[in-house]
């Protein structure tokens, strides 16, 4: 079939052919392969910032250390000295706490002074107090072990031990327990408590279910600015609060509500089911209007209960009557609270006998005392306790006491700098996971931002530097945030890559097909022409 | 004429004086219903709030205002707002004039004052503004931007008062979105900004199932504030007002109709909160008796036309029935007559040509009276509809004569830029008595892009309505509320020198050339498949080689052909030869072998 002569010119003519087939598959693979899928997988890349990935993953190696500076007094050196040296050692295997215990030596002057706030101004005039710190100084003439002041200092009897003073630190100073549910890695276990916002809407509602029969007058405004403005001022560290008021008409409760005879003027009164509760705030939460503001709210209702159905009192799930002020009121964490102000006796009274529509002043003190109790409890700021021979100094003023808000201030700053890791840390996860996100230069700086704001807040919470913290902390929390919840996060949400390859797999496949398989043509051919080579040496 | 234009443009305001008067809020319902020449009933709602807030601080602390209307003020420098959802279209020459006018779909008007305020500011603050009542009036408004927005220069009058001694800067911004369609959705949201809440009060008459079942409804707000000084001593005025129009001839009954047939229901009482709460029935149309008669009648005189009013006072009502009133076809069977002639001025408008390349747009304004009326037109053209200008006609046709054609006093034009911003067309002219001018220009049908096509693009795009303001020197047919005035009872006697008007046309649809829209798709995939079967052969050709064997003896039958290419090809892998052969060849003989296989069996 084949003739020799034939052959061999043919294999000829391949020798030749060989090399340009060569290089004719070496450049289809150049193309295709080195430059065509690179440049593919450029150009339908997702855009993405580079960020520093591995270093906001470590962040929570590094543990939270926060640094105060805690002073003491005693007109006695030596149990000073022996005061300080066991709360030393009480505190030597802290990882959380790194607190600086300092002793103020006796002087001159203190020994004369006759007030505690004498002392306590030349004991701040010797030893820097800044915010976060505290001072415990003596005063033998105490009748409690301690007492805490208003301001960031207590006074401590002359036989006060030093684990009682412990005790104060780490239950009122410090809060460790707070601190450690916040910090708490299991999130089964930690409270589910959210970072405080910086910024909410204060809405002050006053419901009037019936303006036909109850002329309620009342001031709101002037109700408001001097009750609760005030000491929204006082705690705006964190926080922006914008108070808002209004009234409310024709929204009533929607609970049943049972009669109870009783040996009031009216003789009877309404009992309102303690299980009722919450779906009375589901009825009356849609109708309080929106805000056009994103801030959330903490809404504080005012309901005042119409004649007929008045006084209305709430009842526990035992049928007893839970409480026993003239004034009822509920909350429910993070919403907001209620306050049921029964008019007085004598004005439905009046209405159940007469049928005639009454006129009546809202008692602003009683409601807005409680109000004021209700955003405290709200905000989260006040402490309480129970602990033998420990007593704090009545407060004279609206504001919260001095080291309960610094201890509110360094505990968000420590859940603004939790919140703000786990928030980067699950935003990098996501990220690993869905490579489809973009991640443009705006989030890009964001994510960076709050990554340096986070480290600073860190550094300033173990130097001691409370205020600084809570400030970098805060802005760590804000830029988390805006770059989790940005829009621009999904842009590419509708065209995952599965997408990506269905379309362009019609192309590629038909393509490379060939182009590989071309990858064995080649190498029989270079073999081919080594063993040529080879028999031509030989 | 000059002087009169004037007038539009700069009318100054008359502000009520406001005196020292204590802070005060009130809040009045009203419900006018009129049957019309056609045989429909036009029912028109009106919820009125004023509060004298007095300084801004104030506006935290709402009592019958809605807390966000209030917040607004705060947030933007807005000082007037109107706010109108419509569904249908309102006829002029039946229905007369309304007492709030507005477009089909979605309207929003906007002025801005502010010391310092610039465009910029006032274009960021209105996208704002519309987005927040958006998400209030649960409508789209957030789809307004600066590619639907204009800066009318005539059209509008300010009605606010910022009692500001300097001048301060003001804006207008306004938008329509014809495509809304104005729901339940938009119902509910709208009712709970009332401060009595709809079981019982006027609004208890709004029910959604009977509210859409209308030939033309309408649902508006309108905010305005009035300052006696700049920012200090200032009222807030909060209206809401539904225009709805029935046919009786639907609900049944020979015509007759109640309040319970119109609305599903008698009217509940009244909202405790309100100073006054009454009803107004038109009774110029004598062919209805009313049951139960009103209880007094009042007359107004305005514009040179009477009209008398029945007038139900409800807080005056006791018991705790539902209110109804009935007007019931008079049997003593007079012949109807039209006793209120057609309004002077209405306009229509149409898309002119045919196919998908260019077309025109034609408004034709109709002047009934025996004088002539200046007008300020004003047309809002989306930036998809490329409109030429120089293109632009006025041709007067007057009712017995030849038609001739005149050119615009004023004319403020701002192209648009496609995706940047509408065009937008104000003309000013004097329309002469007694004839029909024609305003016309030609437009380009274009292609967009994909994505710009909205859901259901088959359906078309919609063209907003052109608006048409006027003076009437007459005040037949005409209810609106006097500019110094906010309750209806108001229009009642306010003889004014001339009627400020504004009409609206009917809103265009337009549809544009549409594409096939899974086609981007399809060009991938056909593009992909054509390149690869193109590079298959390609790199075939430049990388293999060819071998061209010599056959001899070949069989001429078919059955030969096939058994020699068998044949061959055993031989080859038999003589385990080192020839290339090429990949698809092989194929092709493997192919040929399982056919001959089957033919076999």
């Amino acid at each position: 079939m084949e003739k020799s002569k034939g052959k061999a010119s043919n294999e000829d003519i391949a020798d030749g052919e060989d090399k340009y087939r060569l290089f004719a598959s070496m450049a289809f693979m150049i193309v295709v392969i080195i430059v065509g899928v690179p440049m593919w997988w450029k150009t339908t890349e997702v855009y993405r910032v580079s960020l520093p990935s591995v270093d906001i993953m470590s962040l929570s190696d590094a543990p939270v250390e926060v640094s105060t500076k805690i002073a003491i007094f005693t007109f006695d050196k030596t149990r000073g000295a022996l005061l300080v040296k066991e709360l030393k050692e009480a505190y030597s295997n802290n990882d959380l706490w790194r607190p600086q215990f300092v002793q103020i030596s006796p002087l001159e002057k203190a020994l004369k002074t006759k007030t505690p706030a004498g002392l306590e101004s030349i004991l701040l005039k010797q030893e820097e107090i800044k915010a976060g710190d505290f001072i415990f100084f003596e005063w033998p003439k105490l009748q409690e072990e301690i007492l805490l002041t208003t301001d960031r200092s207590a006074l401590i009897r002359s036989d006060t031990s030093s684990s009682r003073i412990k005790q104060v630190i780490n239950l009122l100073i410090l809060q460790t327990h707070r601190i450690q549910q916040i910090l708490n890695e299991n999130h089964r276990q930690a409270v589910k408590t959210e970072a405080p916002q910086t910024e909410y809407d204060v809405v002050i509602s006053i419901l009037n279910p019936r303006p036909d029969i109850m002329d309620a007058k009342w001031n709101v405004r002037m109700a408001v600015e001097t009750y609760i403005a005030p000491f929204l001022k006082e705690v705006s560290q964190i926080s922006n609060y914008t108070l808002t008021t209004q009234w409310k008409y024709e929204l009533p409760f929607e609970a049943d509500l049972k009669q109870i005879r009783d040996n009031s003027k009216l003789g009877r009164h309404y009992a309102l089911g303690e299980n009722d509760l919450p779906h009375i705030i589901t009825s009356i939460e849609k109708n309080l209007g929106v805000g056009i503001t994103a801030k959330p709210a903490i809404n504080l209702v005012v309901y005042i209960t119409p004649c007929d159905i008045a006084p209305v009192h709430i009842y526990n799930r035992q049928n007893k009557q839970a409480t026993r002020q003239s004034v009822d009121s509920f909350i429910s964490p993070k919403w907001g609270g209620i306050i049921i102000a029964n008019p007085p006796a004598e004005a439905c009274y009046s209405y159940n006998t007469a049928q005639q529509p009454v006129q009546f002043y809202v008692n602003t003190n009683d409601v807005m005392q409680i109000m004021l109790y209700q955003l405290q409890k709200l905000l989260d700021i006040n402490v309480e306790f129970n602990i033998d021979g420990v007593k704090t100094v009545a407060l004279e003023q609206i504001a919260p006491r001095r080291w309960e808000y610094e201890a509110y201030i360094r505990r968000s700053a420590v859940m603004h700098i939790t919140t703000a890791s786990n928030t980067l840390q699950s935003l990098i996860k996501l990220l690993d996971n869905i490579s489809y996100i973009v991640i443009n230069d705006d989030v890009g700086d964001s994510i960076n931002d709050a990554y340096k704001k986070l480290l600073l807040a860190k550094q300033s919470l173990a130097e001691g530097n409370l205020l600084a913290a809570s400030d970098y902390a805060r802005t760590a929390f804000v830029a988390s945030e805006h770059a989790f919840f940005d829009a621009s996060l999904l842009a590419q949400l509708y065209f995952p890559d599965e997408q990506k390859y269905a379309i362009y797999i019609p192309l590629f496949l038909p393509i490379m097909v060939p182009v590989i398989t071309s990858f064995t043509m080649i190498r029989k051919l270079l073999t081919k022409l080594r063993n040529a080579k080879k028999e031509k040496i030989a | 004429m000059e002087l009169k234009i004037k007038i539009i443009c700069f009318i100054a305001l008359l502000v009520s004086p406001i005196g020292a008067v204590k802070e005060f809020s009130e809040f009045h319902e009203e419900l006018y219903i009129r049957p019309t020449s056609s045989g429909h009933v036009n029912t028109f709602f009106q919820f009125t709030t004023r509060w004298h807030y007095g300084d801004r601080e104030n506006l935290h602390n709402t009592q019958l205002i809605p807390r966000p209307i209030a917040e607004t003020l705060l947030l933007y420098d807005v000082k007037e707002l109107h706010i109108g959802l419509t569904q249908g279209l309102w006829r002029y020459e039946t229905f007369g004039y309304p007492v709030v006018d507005s477009a089909p779909g979605a309207e929003v008007r906007a002025w801005f004052a502010a010391e310092n305020l610039t465009s910029a500011d006032v274009d960021d603050q209105w996208t704002k503004l519309a987005s927040t009542f958006s998400g209030i009036l649960c409508a789209s408004l957030n789809f307004i931007d600066k590619t639907n927005s204009v800066e009318p220069k005539y059209s509008f009058r300010p009605t606010f008062a910022t009692g500001s001694k300097v001048n301060v800067p003001q804006f207008v911004r306004y938008a329509t979105l014809p495509r809304e369609i104005v729901c339940t959705e938009n119902l509910t949201p709208w009712k709970k900004l009332l401060p009595c809440n709809s079981k019982q009060s006027f609004a208890s008459l709004l029910n959604s199932g009977y509210v859409h079942n209308t030939n033309y409804h309408s649902l508006g707000m309108k905010m305005r504030t009035i300052c006696e000084s700049h920012n200090t001593n200032c009222i807030l005025e909060f209206t809401e007002t539904a225009n709805m129009v029935y046919d009786p001839k639907l609900l049944g009954a020979n015509g007759d109709f109640s309040l319970r047939r119109l609305f599903g229901q008698g009217l509940n009482g009244h909202c405790a909160l309100a100073k006054s709460s009454k009803i107004y029935v038109n009774l110029d149309d004598q062919s209805y008796d009313l049951t139960p008669l009103p209880m007094y009648n009042t007359t107004s005189k305005r514009g040179g036309s009477t009209s008398t009013f029945g007038v139900y006072d409800i807080q005056r009502l006791d018991g705790d029935k539902l209110f109804n009133i009935a007007w019931i076809k008079s049997k003593n069977n007079k012949p109807s007559i039209l006793l209120t002639p057609p309004p002077p001025l209405y306009a229509h408008r149409y898309i002119l040509g045919h196919g998908q390349e260019r077309g025109q747009i034609v408004t034709q304004i109709t002047n009934k009276h025996y004088h002539a009326l200046p007008i300020v037109f004003q047309e809002n053209i989306p930036w998809f509809v490329p409109s030429y200008m120089h293109t632009l006609k006025l041709i007067v046709q007057p009712s017995n004569g030849v038609e001739y054609q005149i050119q615009p006093r004023v004319m403020h034009y701002i192209p648009g830029v496609q995706r940047v911003r509408p065009y937008h067309l104000e003309l000013l002219f004097e329309i002469p008595a007694m004839s029909t001018v024609q305003i016309s220009f030609d437009f380009d049908y274009i292609f967009l892009k994909w994505l710009e096509y909205p859901p259901d693009a088959n359906h078309g795009h919609y063209l907003g309505s052109a608006i048409i303001t006027t003076q009437l020197p007459i005040g037949r047919n005409y209810t609106a509320i006097p500019i110094d005035k906010h309750l209806f009872v108001d229009s009642f006697n306010a003889t004014r020198s001339s009627y400020f008007l504004e009409i609206r046309t009917e809103s265009l649809i337009l549809s544009l050339p549409t594409p096939d829209f899974s086609m981007p798709y399809n060009v991938i995939c056909l593009a992909c498949t054509v390149v690869a079967l193109a590079f298959g052969p390609i790199h075939s050709v430049a990388t293999k080689r060819i071998v061209i064997e010599q056959k001899d003896g070949q069989p001429q039958s078919l059955k030969g052909k096939v058994l020699q290419k068998l044949f061959r090809r055993k031989q080859n892998n038999a003589g385990n030869s080192t020839k290339e052969v090429e990949q698809h060849e092989k194929l092709l003989f493997g192919q040929a072998a399982a056919d001959i296989s089957i033919r076999k069996n």
